[in-house]
């Protein structure tokens, strides 16, 4: 009985074990403006927050993952995404530095704990 | 850009109306993007002391015309009168030489004078008998109608509906605001405590600020891809027209304008597009009929979530 129960405990720590592997398996991809950290977190939105459409925004897109409890420093966030704006649709100069809140929250979804919570909360809106 | 604007708009509205700071604030878009509004609602939802408000706060001249079905088109837009003194016939203005005209149920008036006051809309300026006047610049006219009314009434047609930038709808108060508003008209109310926010030329300046809001070829692309989908879109028998769309963009650099941008976002087109959209769309009979979908404004939505924004 007792080495049945063992075994038992080792499949469910090594399963554990196996689960948080596989999430720190997926690390962040070599990122280097903040340009390139919006279309890498536009990418991570579309393949994980599945409640958000096609034709979301960006301010809707902060709005929702805010909701979800997601943490991440999200004065910084939003000061990186108003100068990405500035350059994206007003012509300025791409901001130096600013990326590296974005690729965390992009990671924070790709990391599917987020894509579960977003789920979960959404189904239980319903 | 002035973030303050729009805040210093609504304090001063919130004095008077209670509960309508969504409505004051497209008001306020509409007039910086230089266009017409139709304000829809039942009686006694404070359309006209909305626009009341709205023009003392912006210092703007006020008239008020209360369209009934007997009228003429020179009671709007005035006349040539004979002027014993001088012997000769001269122009009398009518009401509508002002800066902002509120046309109280412009359903009730008979398409001659609709159609006088919309070419007024158009051109800024009114012919009479070969005459030709300006109007006072800006130039804003903030019409109602009643949605409930069936008789005695001239709907608008599509063509002229199209020339309102915005239709904004009033629905009725939710309790809490009903019961602020009943309390509210308890007590004395007067109109003189609100107070202009702008001093001297500023509404000029403003409005030639908005107009410097840049627009991206990449903003331009997506509003085209909507005007396309809407052409293209099974539940409706009429899509935007390319003045629609003109009216979109303008609404969205006001709203950028007001957010303290000098360029827009897709945020800026898509938080007007309902407003801007819907009144100018018109259902295909089968999804009436068959209850696939409530009004337009639920098409326009449903456009904006499937269109991809440049992001």
């Amino acid at each position: 009985m007792e080495t049945l129960l063992l075994a038992v405990d080792v499949g469910i720590f090594a399963l554990l074990g196996g689960a948080i592997f596989a999430t720190r398996r997926i690390r962040p991809p070599s990122i280097h403006d903040v340009a390139g950290a919006f279309q890498d977190l536009d990418h991570s939105i579309s393949k994980f927050v599945p409640d958000l459409s096609a034709g979301f925004t960006w301010g809707e897109a902060v709005e929702r993952l805010k909701a979800a409890g997601i943490k991440v420093d999200w004065p910084k966030m939003e000061s990186s995404l108003a100068g990405y704006e500035a350059f994206r649709y007003g012509g300025r100069e791409l901001p130096q530095g600013g990326e590296d809140e974005v690729v965390k929250l992009s990671m924070k979804i790709r990391r599917r704990i987020v894509g579960y919570r977003i789920k979960r909360e959404s189904t239980s809106r319903d | 850009m002035d973030t303050g604007l729009r805040e210093r708009v609504l304090a001063e509205i919130r004095k008077l109306v209670v509960g309508r700071d969504k409505e004051a604030e497209l008001l306020l878009v509409s007039f910086l993007a230089g266009g017409h509004v139709l304000l829809e609602g039942v009686p006694g939802v404070s359309k006209t002391i909305l626009a009341k408000s709205f023009a003392k706060c912006m210092g703007l001249e006020f008239k008020r015309i209360q369209f009934t079905p007997d009228m003429l088109p020179m009671d709007m837009v005035g006349g040539f009168v004979f002027n014993m003194k001088e012997k000769e016939f001269e122009f009398r203005r009518g009401p509508v030489f002002t800066n902002l005209l509120l046309a109280d149920e412009i359903n009730r008036a008979p398409p001659k004078v609709q159609s006088a006051l919309l070419e007024a809309m158009q051109e800024v300026q009114v012919t009479v008998e070969g005459l030709t006047q300006k109007l006072p610049s800006p130039f804003m006219v903030i019409a109602t109608q009643n949605p409930q009314e069936f008789q005695g009434v001239y709907p608008l047609p599509e063509n002229q509906l199209d020339r309102f930038l915005m239709k904004i709808t009033l629905p009725y108060p939710d309790s809490a605001t009903e019961s602020k508003i009943i309390r509210r008209n308890l007590e004395e109310m007067d109109a003189a405590e609100i107070r202009e926010v702008f001093a001297g030329e500023e509404p000029e300046a403003i409005l030639h600020q908005v107009e410097q809001v840049k627009v991206s070829e990449e903003i331009i692309g997506y509003l085209a891809v909507v005007a396309e989908e809407t052409r293209k879109e099974r539940r409706l028998s009429l899509g935007a027209s390319p003045r629609a769309m003109v009216h979109l963009i303008h609404c969205a650099r006001a709203n950028a304008y007001l957010n303290g941008r000098d360029f827009v976002i897709p945020e800026d087109i898509k938080s007007v597009s309902s407003y801007v959209l819907a009144h100018r769309l018109k259902l295909d009979q089968s999804a009436v009929l068959t209850g696939t979908v409530a009004d337009t404004s639920q098409v326009v939505q449903d456009i904006f979530t499937k269109v991809r924004p440049p992001r």
